[in-house]
């Protein structure tokens, strides 16, 4: 196992340094000047020169791409064109807003998802399972900023329980935080829990097929010690390496849903480095959101074998 | 001694023979047919599939007639700003006071076809990949891989915004970007499949007779393959369309004079607390269809007991 472990490690350091030299090229796969796009109407060759020069780009493309790496590995990530501020600096102060939240949807999901989902299993085939089934397929084939549009709708402009946008330090107060995280959660929770719930399902129900579970059951085993010793113990591995990965997937969703509701986390970062062609800030993003993704995918590898004494590695 | 030479006629009757032939010709064609059968009344049992086929079909339906079934134009202004749902106007005018059916069917057209467009560009690029990288193995399987892990290490989203800001905005940006996004699911799910068959009885006879390789990939491995592609292609449809929609909700996708889902939505957050028809309306649209291409693509998997395809 520990040698599974070390390949795997490896394999991610790869995939990272993969990723990263995708990164680098991003901006110099910009058809025509990438500087003169950047710099759109204040163009002038002047402007042109100092750009280039502040970015590196007059060096050759070897120079470029070891500096790159060098800076990136100490986290520099260079300066918004825009902003002159520090690329690292500006993700810093969006990162925790836009973790909190996938956060909170992580939770929102997986508290609505496993009971749901055992409930679904062991009352196959009746109305509550139907339910459930459509449910879960309304909640995949919906985009999540829809959800968070709707929800603003109902809980903030109707119900008025809710602030429709906007975010509050948690140091100003843990429930003001809370108020102003809870509707993009939700709205970013729902298709989490959608696809959970399939996973809960398929798996028990699978589980609740096998031989030992017939023995427990013959052997005079109440049924609720059936179910939660024997069935759901095993049935929750697969699901917690789903769990996992949508973790992962929650945040890369939330690029779009907090221009829904304000939120000046990394997705909106994005958005608008892309509309400034503000580059070196797009590199940045992308590399940290897809750092995250790789290491989550690590951590659930890594996770599943101490989770599942059974699977042995080759 | 038994009889060595198959050629042989079995009866001493010419016409006999022929007749046998024909009759055993037919009986290809009956098994065939049988099977044909057999796929379509599967798909009938498969409530989920059928349903699905036929919300598709109609939506497939919508999607070409939608000028001629469209009430009004759409660039027709001549109504009231934001009036309410009502007879005349089903689903309420916008800010600039069209009529949102007539434009909530036009934008139809749009994600249909990015999605179609999108999800066989990735299926082509995809199965291509992963029948060659599962048939040579070898350097050539490992270097497709690698690319392939590579790029399933970008979130979807991530990557298609990283290739809009690239080249820009636009219908075949965004294409682009769903083919490139999705085709690393085909890619690994063929790959997989290809494995299982290259060592299998009619691929090693094929080979020993001399059959080039790509017509060995064409004609023999991939027919055989062809049930678990046919259900992701059909869900990555559905993907295509929701990265279509997120990309113009966002104002990195179509563009915005062309009447989309997305446009639509994106226009329903400034006036969210006048007309929550303009939010409600297209999203149902959205969802309906995406919801079509998932009943049908989980419908297919049953029926045609495909079990790696990926969950959405």
């Amino acid at each position: 196992m520990t040698q599974y472990i070390i390949r795997r490690l490896i394999y991610s350091v790869f995939i990272i340094w993969g990723c990263a030299t995708i990164v680098f090229f991003l901006l110099r796969l910009v058809p025509g000047d990438p500087v003169a796009s950047m710099l759109g109407h204040e163009y002038t060759p002047e402007a042109a020169a100092q750009l280039r020069h502040n970015l590196g780009l007059d060096k050759p493309i070897y120079v470029q791409y070891v500096t790159w790496m060098g800076n990136a590995l100490h986290g520099n990530l260079g300066k918004s064109i825009d902003t002159q501020e520090s690329v690292s600096g500006q993700i810093k102060i969006a990162f925790p807003k836009t973790l909190s939240i996938t956060i909170l949807a992580f939770i929102f999901g997986t508290i609505v998802a496993v009971p749901l989902g055992v409930l679904a299993a062991l009352r196959r085939g009746s109305v509550f399972d139907f339910v459930a089934s459509v449910s879960t397929f309304v909640g995949i084939s919906l985009p999540t900023f829809w959800f968070g549009i709707v929800f603003i709708l109902i809980f903030a402009v109707q119900l008025r329980w809710f602030p429709s946008v906007g975010y509050v330090q948690p140091s100003d107060g843990v429930m003001p935080w809370l108020k102003h995280l809870f509707l993009p959660a939700l709205a970013a929770g729902v298709g989490e829990a959608a696809i959970l719930m399939r996973f809960v399902r398929a798996g028990l129900l699978e589980v609740l097929g096998s031989d030992y579970i017939r023995t427990a059951r013959a052997k005079g085993l109440p049924e609720r010690k059936v179910i939660l010793t024997h069935a759901m113990r095993n049935s929750m591995i697969p699901v917690v390496t789903v769990a996992g990965l949508s973790l992962a997937g929650l945040l890369g969703g939330l690029v779009i849903t907090e221009t829904v509701f304000a939120i000046a986390g990394i997705g909106r970062l994005l958005t608008g480095a892309i509309f400034a062609k503000d580059y070196p800030i797009v590199q940045g993003v992308i590399l940290v959101i897809t750092l995250f993704f790789v290491l989550a995918n690590l951590a659930v590898d890594i996770l599943y074998t101490f989770l599942d004494p059974r699977i042995r590695y080759g | 001694m038994a009889d060595q030479n198959p050629a042989k006629p079995v009866t001493a009757d010419p016409l006999a023979d022929q007749r046998l032939n024909e009759r055993l010709a037919s009986l290809g064609d009956e098994q065939r047919m049988a099977q044909g059968s057999r796929f379509v009344r599967r798909i009938r049992a498969e409530k989920k599939a059928f349903l699905g086929l036929i919300f598709v079909v109609f939506l497939a339906f919508v999607s070409i007639a939608g000028p001629i079934l469209a009430p009004y134009g759409a660039d027709n202004v001549n109504f009231d700003q934001l009036a309410a749902p009502s007879l005349h106007h089903p689903m309420g005018t916008d800010s600039f006071g069209h009529d949102l059916f007539s434009r909530v069917i036009l934008g139809t057209r749009v994600s249909f076809t990015v999605g179609i467009v999108g999800a066989l560009a990735a299926m082509i690029i995809g199965v291509t990949l992963g029948i060659v990288a599962g048939y040579y193995l070898g350097w050539i399987d490992n270097l497709i891989m690698r690319i392939v892990d590579l790029i399933w290490a970008f979130p979807a989203i991530v990557l298609a915004m990283g290739l809009v800001s690239i080249y820009g905005a636009g219908e075949k940006n965004v294409i682009l970007a769903i083919a490139l996004g999705n085709m690393v699911a085909f890619s690994r799910i063929v790959r997989g499949e290809v494995l299982r068959l290259r060592e299998a009885d009619f691929t090693l006879a094929a080979k020993s007779i001399g059959v080039r390789d790509w017509r060995i990939m064409l004609r023999h491995l991939l027919p055989n393959i062809a049930a678990p592609i046919i259900v992701q292609m059909t869900l990555t449809v559905g993907f295509g369309i929701l990265t279509e929609t997120g990309l113009t909700f966002l104002g990195l996708g179509v563009d915005p004079t062309i009447p989309t889902w997305g446009q639509a939505l994106n226009e329903s957050r400034n006036f969210i607390h006048q007309a929550w028809w303009l939010a409600v309306f297209p999203g149902i649209a959205i969802g309906f269809t995406v919801l079509s291409l998932n009943l049908m693509g989980d419908g297919l998997r049953d029926a045609l007991d495909v079990h790696n395809v990926s969950d959405a």
